[in-house]
């Protein structure tokens, strides 16, 4: 009998084609100009948030939920690439202090040790995130809140057991590192409410309806948002993130995350979302 | 040697052709699909993969290893490019079916060469020294990225039987 994520698997054959695959081959509309190396080298992440998190993460799976006020000043002369190095002795980081750039963190790894990945765990939330060594030494996290991180280079045999975050602390050989957001760029994608926060949506909007912006668009599908309250960009300004994800802040607390897509189709809009619990955003009457 | 048009043209009339995109590339786009989350960009991909087949038809041993190489690296390469200039917007795609919300949201969370490791391996039965070379990785790493990939799925998606297993 197969297991339950090998029947879930299955299900990927459901996903349909479509139907003018087939016409566009020849056509050579699509040509880019890929060198095709012999090897590429794509930075790859993969943001690993904790498990209890559950059903918000089917929404967020780049963004936390939880709200933890860590940005903390700085000089800006700090430098604002953490510099990494992994050697048979261990994990050396040469710029203990770092400052985040607008598009997020930046890392550059000095793999010495052909080790497998770099394994990023905030100390704060239960946020981690690992750079795959053999596809991209250099990478730039925009999921990563600024704040206190333990860095470690690994192989994969050693990374078999842990995948938590709060597993992932307790690794022999992490190191520190702090990213320092001196001039305020991040702007949290965080839930003030913890763990008390529900999903809704989606929502679409009906075909032909215009919005002249987002904010718009937002009030328009998601009931329950109040006049007085603030919808923001949220996440770092110079990230994709940031062009789709807002928060909606009522009396200086973030009580709700919604992700905007536009253009799909002939519909207008759909939200996904999350919102505190008894804050009436996405609960519809 | 360059093709001319007329030569191309040939090829993708062919039967011999016609079978290979009938028995690839809907399995070809899905696995695309499933590593760029976009079915636009596995669109693009997929049908200049087949392209460049039809160039170069002559000189490809193995078509479907030939094909998947050439589709993931140009999927990884564009998603590359999305990144560094930061213009994509991850939710301008029409959402997957709903039931397929809960897998292609763990496979989203695999490492890229993982996620197109499982796909390979677990939907399409490549064999794992065929998704070496695909991925231009050893067998060995081709069977890390499945053994790390199969735990995380487990993780996520749970190991007991399914209601209609």
């Amino acid at each position: 009998m197969p297991e339950r994520w090998q029947q879930e698997l299955n299900k990927i054959d459901l996903l349909e084609p479509p139907p003018s695959l087939r016409e566009r081959i020849g056509q050579g509309g699509d040509r880019r100009d890929v060198a095709m190396p012999a090897r590429h080298r794509m930075a790859t992440i993969t943001i690993s948030l904790l498990a209890s998190v559950g059903a918000g993460l089917l929404l967020w799976s780049a963004l936390p939920l939880r709200d933890r006020s860590l940005t903390t000043g700085g000089a800006s002369d700090k430098p604002d690439v953490a510099r990494i190095i992994c050697t048979e002795a261990g994990t050396t980081v040469l710029t203990p202090e770092v400052r985040v750039q607008p598009d997020g963190e930046h890392f550059a790894v000095d793999n010495q040790a052909g080790m497998d990945e770099v394994v990023i765990v905030h100390t704060g939330p239960n946020v981690s995130a690992d750079i795959d060594l053999s596809e991209a030494t250099t990478h730039t996290f925009d999921a990563l809140p600024p704040g206190d991180l333990q860095v470690g280079c690994f192989t994969d045999h050693q990374l078999e057991a842990p995948f938590r975050p709060e597993e992932l602390l307790h690794l022999d050989g992490l190191v520190p590192l702090r990213f320092t957001d001196p001039e305020a760029l991040y702007v949290s994608p965080w839930l003030d409410c913890g763990e008390a926060y529900s999903d809704f949506g989606p929502f679409f909007a009906r075909q032909g309806d215009e919005f002249d912006s987002d904010e718009e668009l937002i009030r328009s599908l998601v009931p329950g948002i109040l006049p007085d309250d603030a919808i923001e960009r949220a996440g770092y300004p110079g990230s994709a993130t940031f062009q789709w994800a807002f928060r909606i802040v009522r009396d200086g607390q973030v009580v709700a995350l919604i992700r905007l897509q536009r253009q799909i189709g002939d519909v207008q809009g759909v939200m996904l979302a999350s919102s505190c619990d008894g804050s009436g955003i996405g609960v519809n009457g | 040697m360059p093709r001319d048009r007329a030569t191309e043209t040939a090829e993708l009339v062919s039967p011999e052709f016609d079978r290979l995109f009938v028995e690839t590339g809907a399995d070809l786009w899905r696995a695309v699909y499933v590593y760029t989350r976009s079915r636009d960009l596995a669109e693009e991909v997929v049908s200049e993969a087949f392209t460049r087949y039809v160039e170069r038809s002559g000189s490809v041993r193995n078509p479907r290893a030939w094909l998947y190489r050439v589709a993931l690296r140009l999927a990884s390469e564009e998603l590359k490019r999305r990144r560094r200039r930061a213009t994509a917007q991850p939710g301008a795609e029409a959402p997957p079916p709903e039931e397929l919300v809960a897998v292609l949201d763990a496979l989203g969370r695999l490492p890229p060469k993982q996620r197109a490791a499982i796909v390979l391996h677990y939907r399409l039965d490549m064999p794992v020294r065929e998704i070496a070379d695909v991925l231009d990785i050893s067998v060995a790493t081709a069977k890390v990225h499945l053994h790390r990939g199969r735990n995380r799925l487990r993780q996520m998606l749970g190991v007991e039987e399914g209601p209609d297993a």
